[in-house]
């Protein structure tokens, strides 16, 4: 079994700091706009719930990204790729390579930064058919890429 | 022997014109609803309603029309080209040989005038899809006729003629593809018809039993989509009808004792029974008459329907899983139905698994699954694990609980919910009951449901991805739900076999994925 490359933590940290930075406002507003009138009079302070909502997402932040590279692990086998991911719902996946329907390499703007890149396999399966391993090393992923080409086939039907 | 030599803008064929009146009668109800805007609210400050009918009368009939003049199609020696678009053109070429499905559907106002839509389904990307709406019903006939003798491999006449010159295909625009006075070709299709052999078919007796037996919610159904629409286009009357009519019967109520209350609900609830049940048998026989099951070569072709015809193709090869379904009622008179879930695109419109029979005596459908796929039909099936009726339990007594809740915000008596809880407990022991599965060599078999119930049989070589779920309510338990994906494309049957232990869950993934191995 493989691990991700330990770098992807910090990506997921960022996009947690944006889903922090979303809910926050989001909260803010719906207090200033909505709740203030009816509620928070004999449920909460001022800004209490934006502040609540803010430490919540702020928590996440530090404990999400550890525990999901802890359990994001995959393995290239034989004959098929395997993948068990997932913190609250655990989830296995195995996708046989003679199903690969064909593979990208993606690479956002995050992952050039820190050298890393997801791998895509598609197949024509219709409920998570896609498998997607992010934060891997852009070179090894390639490489794995060109590896599993040679295994798709034109009618995995 | 080349077959670009063409100009498309010369040379496409239209689709009938009679599909402009077919299209303009398709957009009435708009066209009427907005005038009844515009007349019944257009005065005064509500201009809006008034520019939006002249929007629509302007424009919509204008479009229908360009749309036909730039709609075209053309069939090369192995391409079906659409060219379309009034502003955007847009060119779509289908090779003939990736098309899985044609299917050939005719509604009540087609069929009075003799037309058809036309859909040609391929397994590919999301752009390869033909949809001819709507030509001559004989067109549409011998174009599915051409494509079948395209993949049959036969090289027929008709494909003669269409590798020679492309230009034979579409020489008069009245008769597509083949000229008629060829006679030599409709001969042949007339045995290509002949080969196909009648596995099913439905009486008159057997369509009555079905729509007595199917008990569908229809009414209901019915109702909220009247109301649903009544909602979006005049909130304020239906509000004010309904609030009149509570207000009415509370007065009525008070006047009343329980007894007659009682009364009246019980007459209420048999009226709108009846009526459902009665429209269910109606609904039944106008969709599968003349049902008919016919075998070819490799496909399975269904027709039926009274007022809305409809002909499907089932590519046998692109199956991907077959499910007997039925209900409570119907077992108990042993009667069973046949899905086929096969691959295609989703995207199409109404994309639903083929139905290969709808309603017949087990033994029969038994006999014909075997003769799709060959498989034992299972006597007894694993179970799943006790502890989902835990789960299930907990489930149903949440919506209890909310129900409870709107109950009592509403000042009703809401301890009357309590009775719910044994029977909500009940049904989490019946769901568990009838849930079931079983592997076999090379098939893994699942059962659900206690009213409605579905067998589903799913070859193993036929799987796309093994997965095993394990929520955070599930490990709790050490449950876990294994889910095998095909490429069936509905959506509607999902192969999955939720809360069985999570050790056995992960056995049976590696049990699947080797026989897999070993199969493919």
């Amino acid at each position: 079994m493989f691990q991700l490359s330990p770098e992807i933590k910090s990506q997921w940290a960022i996009s947690g700091v944006s889903r922090l930075i979303f809910f926050t406002i989001v909260a803010v507003a719906l207090e200033y706009f909505i709740i203030s009138d009816h509620i928070h009079k004999w449920f909460f302070a001022d800004y209490v719930f934006s502040a609540l909502v803010f430490t919540f997402f702020l928590l996440l932040l530090f404990i999400i990204p550890p525990l999901k590279y802890k359990y994001w692990k995959f393995d290239v086998r034989e004959n098929e790729i395997y993948i068990e991911r997932g913190v609250f719902t655990r989830i296995h996946t195995t996708a046989p390579y003679s199903r690969v329907q064909h593979i990208d390499v993606i690479q956002s703007i995050l992952d050039r930064w820190l050298g890393l890149g997801k791998l895509v396999i598609y197949t024509a399966g219709t409920k998570g058919a896609d498998i997607l391993i992010p934060g891997l090393p852009i070179q090894y992923a390639e490489d794995l890429r060109d590896q599993l080409k040679n295994y798709t086939s034109e009618d995995a039907v | 022997m080349s077959d670009i030599n063409y100009n498309i803008h010369t040379d496409g064929l239209r689709l009938s014109p009679l599909s402009i009146i077919y299209q303009s009668i398709r957009q009435l109800p708009g066209l009427i609803l907005t005038f009844y805007f515009a007349i019944s609210r257009g005065s005064g400050e509500n201009w809006i309603y008034i520019i939006l009918a002249l929007i629509y009368g302007l424009f919509i009939f204008p479009i229908t029309l360009l749309n036909f003049y730039y709609f075209k199609y053309l069939f090369t020696k192995d391409e079906l080209i659409i060219h379309s678009g009034i502003l955007s053109k847009k060119q779509r070429n289908i090779p003939l040989k990736r098309i899985q499905n044609v299917n050939i559907t005719q509604n009540f106002i087609q069929r009075l005038f003799n037309i058809s839509k036309i859909q040609m389904e391929t397994a590919g990307d999301a752009n390869a899809e033909g949809v001819l709406d709507s030509i001559k019903t004989s067109k549409a006939n011998e174009i599915k006729n051409l494509i079948k003798s395209y993949q049959s491999n036969v090289p027929s006449n008709v494909l003669n003629n269409l590798s020679v010159d492309s230009s034979t295909l579409n020489i008069d625009n009245n008769e597509i593809l083949i000229d008629s006075d060829n006679t030599q070709e409709k001969q042949e299709y007339v045995n290509e018809e002949d080969n196909e052999k009648e596995l099913i078919s439905m009486s008159v007796k057997e369509l009555i039993i079905y729509g007595i037996l199917r008990f569908r919610p229809v009414l209901f159904v019915l109702v909220a989509w009247i109301y649903s629409i009544g909602q979006q286009f005049m909130p304020e009357d239906i509000q004010q009808y309904l609030e009149d009519a509570i207000y009415n019967i509370e007065e009525y109520s008070n006047s009343m004792n329980w007894f007659l209350i009682s009364l009246y609900f019980i007459a209420l609830f048999l009226v709108a029974f009846i009526l459902s049940w009665i429209l269910d048998i109606i609904l039944t026989i106008n969709q599968w008459w003349s049902f008919k099951l016919k075998l070819g070569e490799n496909k399975l072709y269904t027709s039926h329907g009274f007022l809305n015809k409809r002909h499907g193709t089932i590519p046998l090869k692109k199956l991907q899983m077959i499910v007997l379904f039925s209900n409570v009622i119907r077992q108990k008179f042993g009667y069973w139905g046949l899905m086929l879930e096969t691959a295609g695109l989703s995207s199409v419109e109404n994309r639903r698994p083929e139905t290969a029979v709808p309603f017949a005596k087990f033994d029969k459908v038994i006999e014909l699954a075997k003769g799709i796929i060959n498989f034992d039909f299972p006597i007894t099936y694993e179970q799943v694990s006790r502890k989902t009726i835990r789960r299930a339990f907990i489930r149903y007594f949440i919506v209890v609980l909310i129900i409870t809740a709107i109950a009592y915000s509403f000042g009703l008596d809401y301890y009357w919910f309590s009775l719910l809880i044994p029977i909500v407990y009940f049904g989490a022991v019946l769901r568990w009951q009838h849930r079931g599965w079983q592997i076999q060599d090379d098939k893994i078999i699942i059962k659900q449901g206690f009213y409605s119930r579905r067998i589903k049989i799913i070859p193993i070589n036929k799987i796309q991805t093994i997965n095993v779920k394990r929520s955070f309510f599930q490990r709790r338990l050490q449950l876990a739900t294994l889910h095998v994906d095909t490429a069936a494309s509905s959506g509607i049957n999902d192969a999955s076999i939720t809360d069985i232990d999570e050790n056995d869950a992960l056995k049976l993934m590696d049990i699947i994925s080797k026989r897999f191995h070993k199969l493919n």
